[in-house]
């Protein structure tokens, strides 16, 4: 048999062209399941962006303030000119201010975002001691005209806490950082109920007190400043 | 005649053997047929779950941080998703997180907690994602 005789022969082979077909089919199985197994699938993807608008400050005055003293607990000083701290265990005094954050404009927003916040009070007679004072927000309500030792808010944790050095002069603005607090506020997470102001280590004998503007003063009242994004 | 025919069956065989084994060894895949038509061919559809927005509170710790970030006003559809909440200061992310929406009894509110947690005045922006369900 002669070499092209054996080719014609192969060609005709019924096993080759079965495996011929074969091998042709696995070449487009092969390459046809590279597109067909790629895992492109329907779904959901949602997508929120909140941008804020650009930074505002809003300086508030006090809605509200008053102090207590335990040495007259029930003694209301709602109309008094200046708001006194003291950590003398007889005479402790605590203060209360409350700020109106809707009188902001624009209004902060309930999602808007509070950047700094901070209360600031003003030195009314020099400081005698030095002595670390304390915010804590008021969880209670309470009435400028009849909060006194015996009828005091009750209040949350410590906010933020500023110390006053001895020495510290008539005039100088103390304050305290309240960013949580109106930030919560804002959002609804607590209820704007003002904020206590007290000695950090109360019941100290012979205490001295220290006394800062109220609402009532001629100048130096507290001040909430707010610098938020609407 | 038989034994040559046999002869040349066992041959095609053997070569249809060492084709198929050739055709499909690693080193081939750079020859197939794999052109950006047939890879891309398909389309996928892609759906939102929510179409009306979020509400973003966020949080602020005493530190003047924010830790977490409540959101609301996530559409039952949206349930079975996982939500990604990003913090964008000038577009960088300067903190983030994410948590799955349960699939069953979800109240269309979900806190994320933060990480790492930016102050609360290096922030300008809230970007969630609900990938899914």
């Amino acid at each position: 048999m002669s070499a092209g005789d054996r080719r014609a022969r192969s060609r005709r082979h019924p096993a080759a062209r079965a495996l011929a077909l074969a091998i042709v089919m696995a070449f487009v199985d092969v390459s046809g399941a590279s597109g067909a197994s790629l895992p492109i699938t329907a779904g959901n993807l949602t997508t929120v962006t909140r941008t804020y608008g650009a930074s505002r400050t809003c300086t508030i005055g006090a809605a509200a303030d008053s102090y207590a003293n335990k040495a007259s607990a029930a003694t209301n000083f709602g109309t008094g000119t200046t708001l006194l701290l003291n950590a003398d265990s007889t005479s402790t005094e605590r203060a209360f201010v409350r700020f109106d954050l809707t009188s902001c404009s624009p209004a902060i927003p309930s999602d808007g975002l509070v950047q700094s916040a901070k209360v600031q009070l003003t030195v009314a007679t020099a400081a005698l001691a030095t002595r670390t004072y304390e915010l804590r927000p008021a969880t209670s309500a309470w009435v400028e005209s009849t909060v006194s030792w015996n009828v005091q808010p009750t209040v949350g944790g410590p906010t933020s806490s500023t110390t006053v050095s001895l020495g510290t002069l008539i005039g100088t603005v103390v304050e305290w950082t309240a960013t949580s607090d109106v930030q919560a506020y804002a959002t609804g997470t607590l209820t704007d109920l003002g904020w206590r102001l007290s000695d950090g280590s109360e019941g100290i004998f012979l205490g001295t007190p220290l006394a800062f503007g109220s609402r009532e003063a001629a100048t130096g009242q507290p001040r909430l400043v707010v610098t938020y994004l609407p | 005649m038989a034994r040559s025919g046999t002869g040349v069956g066992r041959r095609v065989v053997l070569l249809i053997v060492v084709a198929i084994a050739w055709s499909v060894h690693p080193g081939v895949a750079s020859n197939l047929p794999m052109t950006a038509t047939r890879i891309g061919g398909g389309t996928a559809a892609v759906t939102a779950c929510d179409s009306n927005g979020f509400t973003f509170r966020l949080a602020v710790n005493a530190a003047s941080r924010v830790p977490s970030v409540n959101v609301s006003g996530i559409h039952a559809s949206c349930a079975g998703g996982t939500l990604r909440v990003t913090l964008v200061n000038a577009g960088s992310d300067v903190g983030s997180g994410s948590t799955a929406l349960p699939s069953s009894g979800f109240s269309g509110t979900a806190d994320i907690s933060i990480s790492p947690l930016p102050t609360s005045d290096g922030i300008t922006a809230v970007v969630a994602v609900i990938e899914g369900p």
